[in-house]
């Protein structure tokens, strides 16, 4: 075994590092017994400092990778250090809603904070990996730590069923994933995605069935963690299961992540294989799994009484315009879903912020009577939920009008405009889903019980999130800019 | 070229079938309380074996398999271990240090204490 | 790509059987109606990628290509995978089991489809 001279840079690694130093202090603080909002907050200085570190990396905008021996990558580029950005900041958000409602929850167990840093450090391992293996393992010690947080809450059906429907059909779509990545080395002898995508549009290549059998089967893992149709029947009953800190978590961190990967591997082995002789059969089969997410995602989303399993459906429907980056597949589809994803984790954390202040002491009770009159009673609560819906719609001036415009015109400069159409058409069904939730907060007379006072920790995360929210619809040159040139901006950082 | 495995399977499934079938022609046959228990060294059975175990040995069991695995682990890098001393010796004690504070969690959290 | 001496096994023959197992581990898992044989057929998808990963492995380096190593490096991490989940599925089992007895997953309809 030869080591290369940038055998570790540790600073690729540093925010990944960060995170698990920190997951394994919080974890000896539930050993020890400290004090849990002590814990909340010693999370939140750790998401803090690789959020630092990977800023740092952006800043510097280096297109390093380091090698971890025997043919692994892990990847430092603009790409990687972006989502990395993101998904801290999900984390972040999730620790704050998480802070205000564990208690009440029931799910006051102290090994709670480690393992949302955990499945972070999984999270951002797999937006950061290069390899097929790196990407298995960074997958696994996401979903682990996930499955385990969903049926966190000891007693209750819900959230067990959550966990273990989430856990059975998880760990089939790992299977599915690994089996892939076993055929896919089987085609091309190594697992670095630059190596395969190399080996698959050599010259002599010939064992193209083998291959796109191998992509599609590595399409279909991680079509199940990102949710695309057929293969998002999971995530309503576990959303909606799953205690609602932890879907805060799930449906900004675990989203982002999965996507992270899927545009690594769709612009480096699914473009390479493009070019030989079964090539157009994957972004066929690619655009009929977003095809049926557009429809599936919104008109699910129509049907639903429950504000949870409605925002459920709409992660669904938002995984088919991400969908639309990810056919694109190149330079201005990745940083079209850079943005989708900052402007999605922004807009969907600060609606299961809002929501996990409304529902009641059970967690349940997220039926659309619940938020009538809402204005009247809680003017701040419901103004955030409407921003944040409004941009959930695509609605100017907010970041997700920005975000479907940068997907539009990505799948569109791709040559995918029947796709772009489909998701235009859909955008507009969006609007009636989102669209009566404001009108029950704002044009219904209340006969609800009083809503509790809002957590401290809860106001922060939804300030964060509306802020955030406005301020990339509004200036959203600033964080694409950062991405799209990968370059200093801040000289002497 | 597979005749000698060939052989072996036949000659295998021959003995196994022999045993049984000469025994159960020729032995005697006598359905006792007795010989009709099941074989417990010696010790009469008592009761079904079909209950519910302490979640415990699941426990226990759970984390043998983990320890286990991980310690697999180790052999890929004895046997690279020449190729980079130093920097293995460090990657080996960082892995146990990780190991380390899960054992700590274990042991405080009384997982251990039967 | 068959490399090697004639007595060898050739690689399809691994994969063939690889296959088999990784779909016989798919039909369990979606006829079956126990948590845990759903779980066994998982594991069982998990061990067919193995076997296909170590025939490609030996294939790879018989062709010459030095990253071959990796095949059997990626076994023990898939073998890690399997291990980790088989701990925190049969943990969520449990929890579930000691309240209802019943490892059924069609009495998983807690949460309205």
């Amino acid at each position: 075994m030869t080591l290369p001279a940038d055998f570790i840079v540790v600073s690729i690694l540093g925010p990944a590092i960060v995170m698990l130093v920190f997951a394994m202090i919080t974890l000896l603080f539930a050993v020890f017994q400290v004090d849990r909002s002590a814990t909340a907050s010693m999370a939140l200085v750790g998401v803090g400092t690789a959020a630092v570190f990977a800023l740092h990396l952006l800043m510097k905008g280096q297109q390093g990778a380091a090698e971890a021996g025997f043919g692994l990558r892990y990847l430092g580029d603009t790409p990687a250090t972006a989502f990395t950005l993101v998904i801290l900041l999900g984390t972040a958000l999730a620790i704050l809603v998480s802070e205000a409602d564990l208690s009440r929850l029931g799910l006051d167990h102290p090994e709670y904070y480690p393992l949302m840093l955990l499945s972070a450090t999984g999270a951002i391992v797999l937006a950061s990996a290069g390899d097929l293996i790196t990407l298995l393992l960074g997958l696994e010690i996401m979903s682990l730590a996930v499955y385990a947080l969903a049926a966190w809450r000891q007693g209750s059906r819900q959230s067990e069923e959550a966990g273990m429907k989430y856990f059975l059909l998880g760990a089939f779509a790992s299977a599915l994933l690994i089996y892939g990545i076993a055929l896919t080395f089987g085609a091309g002898g190594r697992f670095d995605y630059a190596g395969l995508a190399a080996a698959f549009s050599a010259p002599g290549f010939d064992a193209h069935v083998l291959a796109l059998l191998g992509a599609v089967l590595l399409l279909a893992g991680l079509g199940f963690k990102v949710a695309f149709a057929p293969f998002h029947q999971w995530l309503p009953d576990v959303y909606t299961g799953a205690p609602t800190p932890v879907t805060t978590f799930m449906s900004v961190v675990v989203k982002t992540a999965a996507f992270a990967a899927l545009l690594r591997i769709a612009s480096t082995v699914f473009a390479s294989l493009g070019a030989g002789p079964l090539g157009e059969l994957l972004p066929i089969m690619l655009g009929i799994l977003i095809g049926a997410t557009l429809i599936v995602g919104n008109f699910g989303a129509l049907l639903q009484s429950g504000v949870k399993r409605m925002l459920a459906y709409s992660a669904v429907a938002h995984a088919g315009y991400l969908g639309l980056a990810v056919l694109a597949a190149d330079t201005v589809g990745t940083n079209a879903a850079i943005f989708y994803l900052t402007a999605y984790t922004l807009m969907t954390a600060g609606a299961f912020a809002v929501l996990s202040a409304i529902t009641n002491a059970d967690d349940r009770g997220d039926e659309i009577e619940r938020f009538a009159g809402l204005a009247a009673r809680r003017p701040f609560l419901a103004a955030s939920l409407a921003i944040v819906l409004m941009s959930l719609a695509g609605l100017p001036p907010f970041a997700g009008f920005v975000g479907k415009l940068l997907v539009f015109q990505a799948a569109i400069s791709a040559g995918y405009v029947a796709l772009a159409v489909l998701g235009i058409a859909t955008s507009v069904v969006a609007v009636v889903y989102y669209a009566r939730v404001i009108t029950y907060m704002y044009f219904r007379e209340s006969d609800q019980e009083t809503i509790r006072p809002l957590a401290p920790t809860l106001r922060i995360a939804v300030v964060i999130a509306v802020v955030g929210t406005i301020a990339l619809g509004i200036l959203p040159g600033f964080w694409y800019g950062l991405v799209e040139r990968g370059q200093v901006l801040l000289a002497g950082f | 070229m597979y005749e000698g495995l060939l052989m072996m399977f036949l000659a295998a499934g021959f003995i196994g079938a022999a045993a049984i079938g000469v025994g159960a022609l020729l032995g005697p046959k006598r359905a006792t309380p007795t010989t009709l228990a099941a074989y417990e060294s010696g010790i009469p059975a008592s009761g079904t074996a079909r209950e519910r175990f302490p979640v415990h040995f699941y426990l226990v069991a759970v984390l043998f398999i983990i320890f286990d695995i991980e310690t697999a682990f180790f052999f890929p890098l004895a046997v690279k271990f020449g190729a980079a001393p130093q920097f293995l010796f460090a990657q080996a004690i960082i892995f146990v240090g990780i190991l380390a504070v899960g054992y700590v969690y274990i042991l405080r959290r009384g997982v251990l204490r039967w | 790509m068959r490399a090697g001496p004639a007595e060898v096994v050739p690689t399809e023959y691994y994969v063939a059987l690889s296959a088999l197992v990784f779909a016989i581990g798919a039909v369990g898992v979606l006829t079956r109606r126990s948590a845990i044989m759903i779980f066994l057929s998982v594991e069982l998808m998990l061990n067919a990628a193995n076997l296909a990963l170590v025939a490609y492995a030996r294939q790879w380096a018989a062709a010459g290509t030095l990253v071959g190593i990796t095949g059997q490096t990626a076994v023990f991490i898939i073998l890690a995978v399997a291990a980790a989940e088989v701990a925190v599925g049969l943990g969520i089992l449990v929890a579930i089991f000691r309240r209802r007895v019943s490892t059924d997953v069609d009495t998983l309809a807690e949460v309205r489809l």
